[in-house]
């Protein structure tokens, strides 16, 4: 069947219905089934300068701005197949050369059957709402921040430029949940707390790393505030994602500089002791040394003083005694009073010592888990010695994994049961202890530490074994682990 | 020359460590004795032999160190070895610019000790001679005449015997005899070592 053939069948428009839709402020245009153009309106012919003969047909194109013309023509073709209305964008050549975007509707006529025995379009001039569309582009695409909207669960559906630009990823990398898994840092991807915020449906703030396309990590802001609709469900969130790096690093050295200042008071505080205890010790020492050199003057001597050498001697005996026992009445000093025993439940002790050093924990970005067993058997014991010598523990994991930046800071407590009672570990992911530390670790004043007196473990041995139990270092491969025991039995020294 | 023996001073509040001290000097010959505190060894005689003291800083009642500035203010001019358990540099520079001989941290080595006494005691030995030596020559200057004394500090002060002369009203054969007189009482061989008997003695003129 010929397009002329239908042509006749199917008369355009009465001339009183033609009067009306020249008028309309619009493009309007019909086609025939198989797109053959059939009709313009006046406004379509005046808008483009094309004669009404010129443009029927498929003579309309000539119109359409060259670069839009094919997907266009696909489109068309697609939506008379279908039979099914449609829509879509294109620009359009006006009289003057000019080119305007248009929105191009379609839509079919059926008759009786269903069958489609015409279409309709409009063409409706969207210039001004694309430029305001492309002048907002270019603001999103501009501002200094990361801009995306995401669906309601949290999959991002749009991403400015600016993502782009920083991750050096495409968009389609980041849409989905791409924005998370492809752009953050490893450990900040925990899906499940962001789709829990999303879940919330409560306007929020989070921080993350994301990675610049150099590979380098930056610590970002990230600012979502959900779209509701009338019944209040979130339909979309809006957010932005903006580089706080600088003044994250700004905040770390404010609290580097307080970590500072309260350890130069603890050193101070410290120093003092040593002063103290140098004094205690060196005096036994001095005298031990002056005696031990008489006595070899005299051994080296032609006639030995044997009264005054037996003396000496017998001095540096003495002397010795009193060193150690003043080491002794340190520790004991150290170890802070009498004992205190009660029936208590390990775990309670570890909740305890955590929520002390949540935030310490926090500063130092450590990630720790607790991995307590249930029901454990309960024991006797000091519970603020253990808590001191737990608190002991994580300290110098603490310290052991603040100098490593590779490695992720990871701290584990763990406790279950031992042979006899109940276990503790302490594991840490820093550099781990070296063979030679770990004979001399547990020794009064053996410290690796720049400010350490090193009684932290000569203590905390001496709490866990006047509980009966033992305090000891667990082989790993990689980090350290320590490890106190306590025995259920309440039969443990005192 | 026999001098009588020199005393070593140990004042320390650790009587182990005095002991100690006492042992490993005494076996070098010298004479020591022991106080447990600074207003123990102010409180006890002290014969005007060559001495010294060997201070422990930190002391009950008194320090070390405000017991040696004590003893510079009231003229106690006994060389000082510090001896301590817990010093910082900061002590340290604070006694030896006040004049300590030694400054040393326990325990020490025992001749660093001993090399430090007699260090102290040569000091104590030398300063005791020159304050002998000033004492002879203030017995000497009261032996001038009026005339010798009024003509002394003209000489030192490098006038020529005219200008002495007659800056005194007389004769330069006169000022002649006056100056070898008193060069023969003040028991100086030349004009420079003159000067120098009267620097020490605080003539005026002399300090030119």
């Amino acid at each position: 069947m010929s397009a002329r053939t239908t042509r006749k069948r199917h008369a355009p428009l009465q001339d009183d219905l033609r009067r009306v839709v020249d008028s309309l402020p619009g493009l309007v245009w019909t086609s025939l089934p198989d797109g053959y153009v059939d009709f313009l309106n006046q406004r379509w012919c005046d808008y483009t300068g094309l004669s009404l003969e010129k443009a029927c047909g498929w003579g309309w194109n000539s119109a359409i701005y060259p670069e839009d013309l094919p997907a266009l023509l696909d489109y068309w073709r697609s939506i008379l197949a279908s039979g099914e209305p449609g829509e879509m964008e294109a620009r359009m050549r006006r009289f003057d050369g000019k080119h305007r975007w248009f929105l191009f509707k379609a839509g079919p006529s059926r008759d009786a059957s269903g069958k489609v025995v015409r279409w309709y379009g409009t063409n409706t001039d969207i210039e001004d709402r694309k430029e305001a569309e492309g002048r907002l582009r270019l603001v999103i695409d501009t501002l200094p921040a990361l801009v995306w909207s995401k669906l309601p669960e949290g999959s991002a559906d749009f991403l400015n430029q600016r993502f782009r630009e920083y991750t050096g990823l495409s968009v389609e990398e980041g849409l989905g949940w791409g924005w998370m898994r492809n752009a953050f840092h490893p450990e900040d991807r925990a899906e499940e707390g962001w789709r829990a915020a999303f879940a919330a449906g409560q306007p929020f703030e989070k921080e993350a790393r994301l990675r610049q396309a150099d590979g380098a990590y930056r610590w970002f802001l990230l600012r979502a505030v959900p779209l509701r609709d009338e019944r209040g469900s979130v339909v979309k969130w809006y957010g932005t994602s903006t580089d706080i790096e600088d003044r994250k690093s700004a905040e770390e050295a404010l609290l580097e500089t307080q970590h500072r200042l309260a350890q130069i008071t603890r050193i101070q505080a410290m120093g003092e002791l040593a002063a103290a205890i140098a004094h205690e010790v060196n005096q036994p020492l001095t005298a031990i040394v002056t005696n031990a050199n008489f006595s070899l003057r005299q051994l080296t001597g032609s006639s030995p003083n044997l009264e005054e050498l037996r003396a000496a001697i017998k001095e540096i005996v003495n002397d010795g005694t009193r060193a150690s026992a003043v080491v002794a009445r340190i520790r004991g000093l150290l170890v802070k009073g009498a004992s205190r025993r009660a029936e208590i439940d390990i775990n309670d002790i570890i909740q305890e010592v955590v929520s002390l050093l949540r935030n310490e924990l926090t500063r130092n970005r450590i990630h720790l888990r607790a991995e307590v067993a249930a029901s454990l058997p309960r024991v006797q014991g000091d519970p603020v010695q253990l808590q001191q010598v737990l608190i002991n523990l994580i300290m110098n994991a603490v310290e052991a994994m603040r100098l490593s930046t590779e490695r992720p800071r990871k701290l584990v407590i763990r406790s279950g049961k031992s042979a006899d009672g109940v276990l503790v570990q302490v594991q840490d992911a820093g550099p781990g202890i070296s063979p030679e530390v770990a004979g001399r670790i547990f020794e009064p004043f053996f410290t690796t530490k720049a400010e350490g007196i090193g009684m932290g473990l000569a203590i905390s041995r001496s709490i866990i074994e006047s509980h009966g139990g033992q305090l000891s270092i667990v082989p790993v491969q990689q980090g350290a682990v320590l490890q106190f025991t306590l025995p259920v039995s309440s039969d443990g020294g005192l | 020359m026999t001098e009588p023996a020199p005393i070593v001073y140990v004042i320390d509040d650790d009587p182990s460590v005095r002991r100690a001290i006492k042992r490993l000097v005494e076996s070098v010959g010298l004479h020591v004795e022991l106080f447990g505190s600074a207003t123990e060894f102010m409180n006890s005689s002290h014969p005007d032999v060559a001495s010294c003291l060997v201070l422990d800083i930190r002391l009950p009642g008194i320090s070390g160190l405000d017991f040696q500035r004590e003893l510079i203010k009231t003229q106690h001019e006994i060389p000082i070895i510090f001896i301590t358990a817990h010093g910082d540099i900061q002590m340290s520079v604070r006694a030896m610019k006040a004049g300590a001989v030694e400054f040393l941290t326990k325990p020490f080595r025992d001749q660093d000790l001993l090399d430090a006494i007699q260090a102290a005691l040569e000091r104590d030995r030398a300063r005791r001679q020159s304050v002998a030596n000033t004492a002879l020559l203030r017995e000497r200057l009261e032996s001038l005449t009026p005339r010798e004394r009024e003509v002394l500090p003209l000489v030192v002060s490098g006038l020529l015997n005219k200008q002495v002369a007659s800056e005194i009203g007389t004769t330069e054969a006169t000022v002649k005899v006056h100056r070898s007189q008193l060069m023969k009482k003040m028991g100086a061989d030349s004009l420079p070592e003159l000067v120098r008997m009267a620097e020490k003695i605080g003539i005026p003129g002399s300090g030119r």
